[in-house]
């Protein structure tokens, strides 16, 4: 294998919706959400940790594959190659090329190669940054919920959750290794799928329930022509 | 061989700290995918590696550019009689504690370009010192600082997190400072590389992630405007070598050695991350900041190499060759040994 190029695939993600990407329960400041999100700890500012696209993306694609029925619900890894076949075999290859493999089978990790894509952490672009700056607006918003006691009809349980507002903008950048001419335009594919699919669903959390939605915007147009012609399944998303 | 200053700008959080010996590991797996980094190839390099270093990487720093002191390095392990005791004469017990207790926060030793260090007049500085010279104002807190970023796993059946496997669980991660610089000094034998494939490789080191995490987001960076030869200081009658990386020295060539210990429990890059056996042998090093005294002996010897320590082999039960690099850039200097 030869490093043949990296690709570096820029672009800008956009949210549709309020995105909630969280920092954990470690501590709770006083007036605070009880649902912080995660944020830059010298600037204060929201980002999207590259770990929360991969990991979503990588879901996303192996639930498409239909391999997950093998896995019991954990990730693919080069254990499970040794049972497929055909298409399902270099489906599961692209996933763990792209993504990694777990060191449990070491000779068929080794076949693989090391993991091709590199997702950045994504910072609010610096446009963003000015207009919420100019217009006083703020770079995060709390939303409040409960839930409804089915009996009595009323709220219970409230609860407020720190979320980054719709039409953010934040920076994206993914590498993308080349080690073999042949693997370049597969690998490529694979991964323009694996973002159209997060576009239809969601990042971060309460997915469910309308959070998280972004649309991404590539600085190269070819890119952005080819993922917008992207058909993902046979009924095209249709009934 | 050549020294080298080149600056770094972190672009992201970093799991693993830009130390020499992580480096010079990065820069193999660069020079292993691409041929042409190193004239004759990797395996050429580290076939010799014991008797001759193709680079040796320092440790980063911060550097502030422009200034008449540019380098941030860290204090030297040396007793704190070697330190401070000339500048704190203080009348009473009180007043001595209190200026102890001031002197064991700075941390860091301001080094001007030409390299020279001299304790007579030491340039000791703390963290937050340094945050202020990187923002230009006063600061009370460190230029540099971490926190715990939580990670889950998504169960594939549910797209939820969850419990075992699925559980959340958190990873430290260090944050420099926006606009913080980090300098590098990299030893090059001409007759490997040289300055322009060395920074080919940190950039895409940089490009594609540093150390842990680095296909999640970590260890980002970008190099900065500097990239130029520096030279160390000479023509004064030196005693002792100041270690920019951690090190392992050479048996019987110094006399003294004030150091503190670092072990790096070694992982394995790349694809062999995920080999059966992805840990290398522990190696107890001296970490970056060492001050070792040459043995008289030996004096010469060890001023005639612009580096310091041996190579370490047998490390890895993966890739027999593997080697960590137990070199390290030095600064010579004066040191007044106290009877």
């Amino acid at each position: 294998m030869q490093l043949l190029n990296i690709l570096n695939i820029k672009g800008t993600i956009t949210l549709k919706s309020g995105l909630h990407i969280g920092a954990g329960d470690v501590e709770m400041h006083i007036g605070g959400t009880d649902n912080p999100i995660i944020k830059h700890p010298n600037t204060q500012e929201p980002y999207i940790p590259g770990s929360s696209i991969k990991g979503k993306v990588r879901s996303l694609l192996e639930l498409k594959s239909g391999l997950v029925v093998k896995t019991d619900g954990n990730p693919l890894s080069a254990r499970l190659l040794k049972g497929l076949k055909g298409e399902e075999r270099q489906e599961c290859e692209t996933i763990l090329k792209l993504f990694g493999s777990s060191g449990a089978d070491g000779e068929a990790v080794a076949e693989l190669g090391p993991s091709r894509v590199s997702f950045a952490d994504c910072p609010i672009t610096k446009n963003w940054q000015e207009k919420v700056r100019q217009s006083r607006w703020s770079l995060t918003e709390v939303k409040s919920e409960n839930s409804i006691n089915r009996i009595k009809g009323t709220a219970e349980n409230p609860r407020f959750t720190e979320r980054v507002p719709s039409d953010t903008e934040f920076a994206f950048s993914v590498c993308l290794k080349v080690l073999k001419p042949e693997e370049e335009q597969p690998l490529l594919e694979a991964l323009l799928q694996g973002l159209k699919l997060l576009e239809l669903d969601a990042l971060g959390g309460s997915g469910s329930r309308g959070y998280g939605k972004v649309q991404f915007r590539f600085e190269d147009e070819s890119i952005q022509k080819r993922f917008e012609s992207i058909d993902l399944f046979s009924r095209g998303g249709k009934l | 061989m050549k020294l080298y200053a080149i600056s770094l700008e972190p672009i992201s959080g970093f799991g693993t700290p830009l130390k020499g010996d992580t480096l010079f590991g990065h820069f193999c797996w660069q020079a292993a995918y691409d041929s042409k980094l190193l004239n004759g190839g990797l395996d050429k390099w580290i076939d010799c590696y014991g008797k001759k270093p193709c680079v040796v990487f320092s440790s980063a720093m911060p550097y502030f550019s422009g200034q008449s002191t540019p380098y941030a390095v860290k204090r030297p392990d040396l007793p704190r009689s070697y330190l401070f005791n000339k500048l704190k004469e203080k009348p009473n017990k009180r007043e001595q504690i209190s200026a102890r207790k001031e002197d064991s926060k700075k941390k860091w030793m301001l080094l001007e370009k030409s390299l020279t260090i001299n304790l007579d007049k030491p340039l000791f500085r703390t963290d937050a010192d340094l945050a202020g010279m990187v923002a230009g104002e006063n600061l009370s807190g460190s230029f540099r600082c971490s926190f715990e970023q939580p990670h889950n796993t998504i169960n594939r059946l549910t797209l939820t997190t969850g419990e075992g496997a699925f559980a959340p669980f958190a990873e430290t991660v260090h944050f420099y400072m926006p606009e913080t610089e980090l300098a590098l000094f990299v030893l090059v034998d001409e007759t490997a590389t040289d300055l322009e494939r060395v920074c080919t490789a940190l950039e895409r080191m940089g490009q594609f992630g540093y150390g842990k995490n680095a296909s999640t987001g970590l260890g980002r960076f970008r190099l900065g405007s500097l990239r130029e030869e520096v030279s160390l200081p000479s023509g004064q009658a030196f005693n002792a070598c100041y270690a920019l990386a951690p090190v392992v020295p050479e048996r019987g060539r110094f006399s003294k050695a004030f150091f503190q210990p670092f072990v790096r429990f070694g992982k394995h890059g790349d694809e062999l991350a995920r080999s059966p056996h992805p840990f290398k042998n522990p190696v107890i090093m001296a970490d970056e900041g060492a001050v070792f005294l040459p043995a008289t002996e030996a004096t010469e010897e060890v001023f005639l190499k612009p580096y310091i320590g041996t190579a370490v082999k047998n490390i890895s039960k993966a890739l027999k060759s593997s080697v960590v690099q137990g070199y390290a850039p030095y600064v010579p200097f004066h040191l007044e040994v106290n009877s």
